[in-house]
């Protein structure tokens, strides 16, 4: 994982009044993002920015507002954005060890992807996924669209969309985000004739596994493998004459402050 | 720290959409009632039967949306939406069959 300098990006708010210009410059550690048709602007489909009580209220308010915001990145440029009309926003606080305030963290999704809960929108034609991880992908169109998930179709269903031209990918800080286009009755007829031609088969004696393949970010940016082979950046000094160990050994609570997907990816049945 | 923070638990009810879990073992043995509440509910859904009938099922509240639209003397057109959840049941058979089963629908 990178420093945070190098994988975070800016959000900037900026509003003209009549005697005073407010012009908010916060960190943003995770935004999806895509382009509209004439290309200039974007539409924001989620934003994660941290900053102080003022800044993170102004923030707030100007979503609230339908504002206009500027986005830069490690791979974006200047870009214009809008959140729309009817976005969720989550608030929360977060006490920093050395700070008399804490910090305030602010998550804002858009009406489209906050569609994609459970039984939101059944008739869907898109889903917005913020990973693209083959898995994830079939896990929350399962979820989205009704469907079943099982981890042995991963694969399948993941050949299918490229092979359908059906996923495309977004803009996107801290996460790889994916549109996944279709509606239930596709992916159902996709099922049904994979079925029928043994591309795929229901297995007899697994039972569907209930969904907890992923409650957290990826703590990296990028496709990346960091899984076994970085657990040394979270090794104390005291270990340092000590043989390695495998993830699994070491105590559940180091692995899950520093890498909190690292250890649900671990107990994944099928991972 | 910041995945961990408030704002991102409750987000990621909609990003990763947790499924419920319900595990135990109940005091008495259920009824029908009881087996209905809970497939409803989609807390039975995975895969049943064996040979030809081998097949996934999983059940889903959906919430979908009544639209009424009335027309007064005056020509005046009132439209009411009224919204209310119900319940659908897709099924997949190990032979290609599939079908979505809710309110709307008259035969698998």
């Amino acid at each position: 994982m990178n420093n945070a300098h190098l994988r975070m990006g800016c959000l900037r708010f900026t509003k003209v009044l009549r005697d005073t210009t407010i012009d908010i410059t916060l960190r943003m550690d995770r935004m999806i993002a895509e382009h509209d048709a004439d290309n200039r602007s974007a539409k924001c489909h989620l934003l994660s920015v941290i900053g102080n009580d003022q800044e993170i209220a102004a923030i707030a308010a100007a979503i609230a507002d339908e504002a206009r915001f500027y986005a830069t990145g490690p791979e974006i440029n200047r870009l214009m954005i809008t959140i729309g009309e009817g976005a969720e926003v989550f608030r929360s606080s977060i006490n920093v060890p050395g700070r008399r305030r804490p910090l305030r963290h602010l998550v804002a999704i858009s009406e489209e992807l906050s569609k994609t809960r459970a039984g939101g929108n059944p008739s869907a034609r898109r889903t917005i996924l913020c990973d693209d991880d083959r898995a994830f992908l079939l896990y929350r169109i399962t979820v989205s669209a009704c469907r079943f998930y099982l981890p042995v179709w991963s694969e399948w269903f993941g050949e299918m969309l490229d092979r359908k031209n059906a996923i495309d990918p977004l803009i996107g800080i801290g996460c790889t985000p994916v549109v996944v286009k279709g509606t239930k009755k596709r992916f159902l007829g996709w099922m049904g004739h994979a079925l029928k031609s043994g591309a795929i088969k229901i297995p007899e004696t697994v039972s569907l596994p209930h969904g907890r393949y992923r409650s957290r970010f990826r703590p990296g940016c990028r496709r990346r493998k960091m899984w076994r082979n970085d657990i040394h950046l979270v090794r104390p000094r005291k270990w340092a004459g000590r043989p390695r160990r495998c993830v699994d050994e070491f105590p559940t609570t180091i692995v899950d402050s520093f890498f909190p997907a690292l250890h649900s990816r671990a107990t994944f049945p099928n991972s | 720290m910041l995945p961990a923070s408030a704002a991102y638990r409750q987000a990621g009810r909609i990003l990763f959409a947790p499924e419920v879990r319900a595990t135990g073992r109940p005091l008495t043995p259920l009824h029908g009632g009881h087996i209905g509440l809970l497939t409803t509910a989609g807390l039975l859904n995975g895969i049943f039967g064996e040979g030809p009938d081998l097949h996934v099922a999983r059940w889903e509240s959906i919430k979908v949306t009544d639209r009424f639209e009335e027309t007064d003397e005056n020509e005046v057109t009132t439209i009411r939406e009224r919204e209310r959840f119900t319940q659908s049941l897709t099924l997949v058979y190990a032979d290609g069959t599939t079908a979505i089963l809710d309110e709307r629908s008259s035969e698998p």
